[in-house]
């Protein structure tokens, strides 16, 4: 993975300041949602979620001493919120993991074949077998969308080693993926 | 255009993200927008009387609806650490350097290489290279500048230097500054330039610092005299929970430790602990306090709450009544080694026994005579004397420290002028004995935010070698490939320390003879030691026959993997002998640093190279052929690396000292990181040509020296070198 490749879409989106909590749900509710959805993978636990996150940001927005930092913020509490939901609901083991993907939306999804289809579930059920913190950097990264300033952010460590810990997981999960 | 690979447009797809539906979207929003308060907190101007009695109001609630145990646990907030400023409070405006300034005249250089403005501190690194030794006086007595640097703004305000590179504090409306520096520090008058002024601007930062996210606990309202353990911040490191905090109410009479810190779990476990002396902000956060203590645990499976205890002892006032004497014949010549003795004493009905005896020279003219006692389970101190010593020259340690093999203290005093020989009287008094033993506790539940962020960590790769199981308890030493070790150990109990070559089995041993600096040839039959004030020799280890090569000193001996020359650093920076003497190179332009290893082929050297503030080293390497130093390419040309970073002979991979705990092995071509030890006190790595690093293993920075460690960093093999060659590993060659 070469340094031009992080270049992404998503670096190119810049960081915005946030001086107040409607215009960061405006631009963010979406990916928030989604953010939680591609964990719990339920419509309804995502809202509540996202309902819960944006309750907790209302909150403690006075406690946000620097509007820059507000999306990096936003999503450390939306991944407690999550971490929360998970220790309630106890350990998934992997056969209704299985099952849950498998009644999923990926499931139900009739415009792409049945191959690409099993390949994403596979893909899936890899992701799923990786520790929890490595899942919420893919989830940061590539649902949520955040460039890897606002993850440094989020995960309140240092760009340069959520960059090395993302493209290692990306090669991991290749290897992964090509042993299957 | 979207560069996302193929795999993460994978990734994304497999979530199938389904669109949150308007109506939820909308209800929510509805709560949100709706809601008043939600400017950001500088901006806030609430009506503080209200929002007072509101917080008490919640307070008074919270306190009756837990407990005020409870309470404790309940409120507590994240912060953060900023290495070299110490705890800051989150989102806390910084302010840095716009950009570094130097300034360079008759050949000397100041540098501002950083700084670091926050709300309660303003750090400013500088420094200046290039200043000839006959700047300084050489006169330990006679000094040269000591003008303090200082700040000035354009309308004339002074901001002081506290010390090397704090100042007062510069307030946030001041951006511009003036560096001025009277004059070099320490040097003589007349032999630099004078009144240096160094214009500076300060910005906010726009890159996030490499912050530490740091628990701050806040403190129970302290019981009147109550002597407490305070636990007082957390923070957590890989899978590592860091907890620091002090003794409350730590009166004279308490400060007496007994044993160790203990941590139990729930269940009543030990939990294996280290103390973490690489939190330095830590301990700058704690540094006004009493019985401070920081350490490193995992929390994995523990069962909390955990107890953590402290005992301290009570002890009495000197029993002025009580004294003894004894006699010693002291040598008229007095050896460098430590003195044997193994006494028994006599004193306020217990028996005590003198250890050994170390003399000195006195820095006040005569010599200083150091008693050791084995530890006393009741007389914990005393004083020794003799005829012509008073009160004013006795000196005594703070408790007990291990030497010899055992645990001993040290009662001492000094002469002003002579030394004492032949049959002397000594005299003990004033024993102190201990009156009472106080055991503190307190218990300890990590909040639940502090628990999510030790779960996000809960799975990252462990080390090779952790202080929780450092090692198998099967050593077996015919897994030992077979080689010879160069160790400076001690040579016999109390013959002081020397140079000695081991077999690396530990079957063979040879004393080299009381030298440090060395190194072993990479055939293994020849050792370069540096004998002072004689130069370099080599040593023929079949002959026994030695021959002076240079007369050039120094440290830190590199032997090359050819065998041809030898890279020393010395106080002129890195110098390359060749072994037969006959050719001495001094790379050029190498400024301060030191050596970081040799290229297989031993055409290049490769060297840290330090900016001219002498904190940050880069990478640099020295070719024979064009007798050039240049920037290595093996790393990232902005790349800060540290004086530990040891370079593999291939040139591919490092191991380096990520704290003085924690050691990383790293393949520079992947940029892949890997810890190799965790809480494991290891130093002076020496790689072999297989992969191999062995590592000289301290029991702690001042304590003993353990057992070498023989690491292979890529597949976590470990093999415990033997227990006779415990030392400061300066050589290895294997067969």
């Amino acid at each position: 993975m070469t340094e031009q490749q992080n270049r992404t879409d998503i670096e190119r989106k810049q960081p915005q300041a946030f001086s107040d909590l409607p215009s960061l749900y405006q631009a963010y509710a979406r990916r928030v949602f989604h953010f939680h959805y591609a964990r719990v993978q339920n419509q309804h636990e995502a809202e509540d979620l996202t309902s819960q996150t944006f309750t907790a940001a209302w909150e403690r927005w006075h406690t946000l001493r620097n509007p820059k930092k507000a999306v990096g913020w936003l999503f450390s509490i939306a991944r407690n919120k999550g971490s929360d939901h998970f220790r309630k609901r106890q350990h998934i083991h992997d056969e209704e993991l299985k099952e849950e993907l498998t009644n999923s939306a990926l499931s139900d999804n009739l415009q792409i074949s049945s191959e690409t289809r099993d390949r994403l579930l596979d893909l899936r059920l890899c992701i799923e077998k990786f520790p929890k913190a490595e899942q919420d950097l893919l989830r940061l990264r590539l649902v949520a969308e955040l460039p890897f300033k606002q993850i440094s952010e989020t995960l309140r460590q240092p760009e340069t080693r959520i960059k090395k810990r993302y493209y290692r997981l990306l090669e991991r999960l290749q290897a992964q993926m090509e042993q299957e | 255009m979207n560069t996302l690979s193929e795999l993460e447009k994978e990734i994304q797809q497999s979530y199938s993200l389904p669109e949150p539906r308007p109506e939820f979207l909308n209800t929510l929003a509805g709560k949100i927008t709706t809601a008043k308060d939600s400017e950001p907190y500088r901006n806030r101007r609430p009506r503080l009387a209200w929002v007072g009695l509101t917080i008490l109001a919640l307070l008074v609630l919270v306190i009756a609806l837990l407990g005020p145990g409870k309470v404790w646990a309940q409120i507590q907030s994240w912060f953060s650490l900023l290495p070299g400023v110490g705890v800051i409070e989150p989102g806390a405006p910084i302010r840095v350097l716009k950009e570094p300034v130097s300034q360079t005249r008759e050949g000397i250089t100041v540098e501002v290489s950083e700084a670091i403005l926050t709300d309660e501190h303003s750090f400013i690194y500088f420094g200046a290279s290039g200043i000839p030794s006959s700047a300084y006086s050489g006169d330990e007595g006679i000094f040269g500048c000591l003008t303090a640097p200082y700040l000035e703004t354009e309308d004339g305000r002074r901001f002081q230097a506290y010390g090397d590179s704090e100042f007062e504090l510069i307030p946030p409306d001041v951006n511009a500054v003036t560096l001025v520096i009277p004059c070099l520090a320490n040097t003589l008058s007349g032999t630099t330039p004078e009144n240096w002024r160094l214009p500076l601007k300060f910005v906010l930062s726009e890159e996030p610092l490499d912050l530490t996210p740091i628990y701050l606990f806040p403190t129970e309202t302290p019981a009147a005299n109550k002597v407490s353990i305070v636990v007082s911040h957390s923070l957590v490191e890989d899978d590592n929970l860091i907890l620091a905090g002090y003794i409350r109410n730590l009166d004279e009479k308490y400060r007496n430790l007994v044993g160790d810190l203990g941590l139990f779990d729930a269940k009543g476990q030990q939990v294996a602990f280290i103390h973490d002396q690489s939190q330095l902000n830590l301990a700058n956060a704690l540094s006004n306090r009493l019985g401070v203590w920081t350490i490193r645990l995992k929390p994995e499976g523990l069962a909390f709450p955990l107890e953590i205890r402290q005992s301290f002892i009570e002890v009495g006032e000197p029993l002025k009544d009580e004294s003894s004497t004894f006699m010693l014949t002291l040598p008229e010549e007095y050896p460098l080694n430590d003195i044997p003795v193994k006494q028994t004493i006599k004193i306020a009905g217990e028996s005590m026994e003198l250890y050994f005896l170390r003399i000195q020279p006195s820095q006040f003219g005569g010599y200083q005579y150091d008693f050791y006692f084995k530890e006393h389970p009741v007389i914990k101190d005393l004083v020794v004397s003799t005829t012509g010593t008073s009160e004013f020259n006795i000196a005594k340690s703070i408790g007990v420290a291990y030497l010899h093999g055992e645990r001993a203290f040290q009662s001492s005093f000094w002469l002003e002028e002579g030394s004492l020989y032949g049959d002397i009287e000594f005299e003990v008094s004033n024993p102190v004995k201990v009156l009472e033993t106080t055991t503190l506790t307190q218990s300890f539940i990590p909040p639940a935010d502090l628990l999510s962020e030790l779960e996000s960590q809960s799975e990252v790769e462990g080390a090779c070698i952790s202080y929780t199981h450092e090692f198998d308890e099967n050593h077996d030493t015919r897994a030992l490939p077979n080689g010879k070790v160069l160790v400076y150990q001690e040579i016999a109990p109390f013959e002081g320390f020397g140079l000695v070559l081991h077999n690396l089995d530990g079957s063979e041993r040879q004393v080299i003879g009381k030298y440090l600096h060395s190194a072993l040839s990479p055939d293994g039959l020849t050792v370069v030691l540096l004998k002072p004030d004689q130069g370099l020799w080599l040593l023929d280890l079949v002959s026994g026959t030695e021959s002076h090569i240079s007369d050039i000193e120094g440290n830190d001996l590199r032997w090359s993997p050819d065998g041809q020359w030898i890279a020393l650093q010395t106080y002129d920076g890195i110098a390359i002998v060749k072994t037969d003497g006959s050719q001495t190179l001094h790379p050029t332009d190498q400024g301060q640093g030191n050596i970081v290893g040799w290229s297989a082929d031993s055409e290049q050297l490769y060297l840290r190279r330090s900016s001219a503030a002498g904190i940050q080293g880069r990478l640099y390497v020295y070719t024979f052929d064009t007798n050039q130093i240049q920037q290595s390419d093996l790393v990232n040309p902005d790349r800060i690396i540290g004086s530990s970073f040891r370079l593999s002979a291939d040139e591919r991979y490092a191991v380096y000292a990520k704290s003085q705990l924690d050691w990383v092995f790293e393949d520079l071509q992947t940029e892949e990181v890997k810890a190799v030890s965790d809480g494991v006190w290891l130093g002076s790595p020496l790689w072999l040509d297989d992969g191999w690093v062995l590592f000289t293993h301290y029991e702690s920075p001042w304590g003993n020296y353990r057992q070498p460690v023989l690491l292979n960093p890529k597949t976590c093999q470990t093999l415990l070198l033997p227990d006779e060659l415990s030392g400061l590993v300066l050589g290895v060659w294997l067969e």
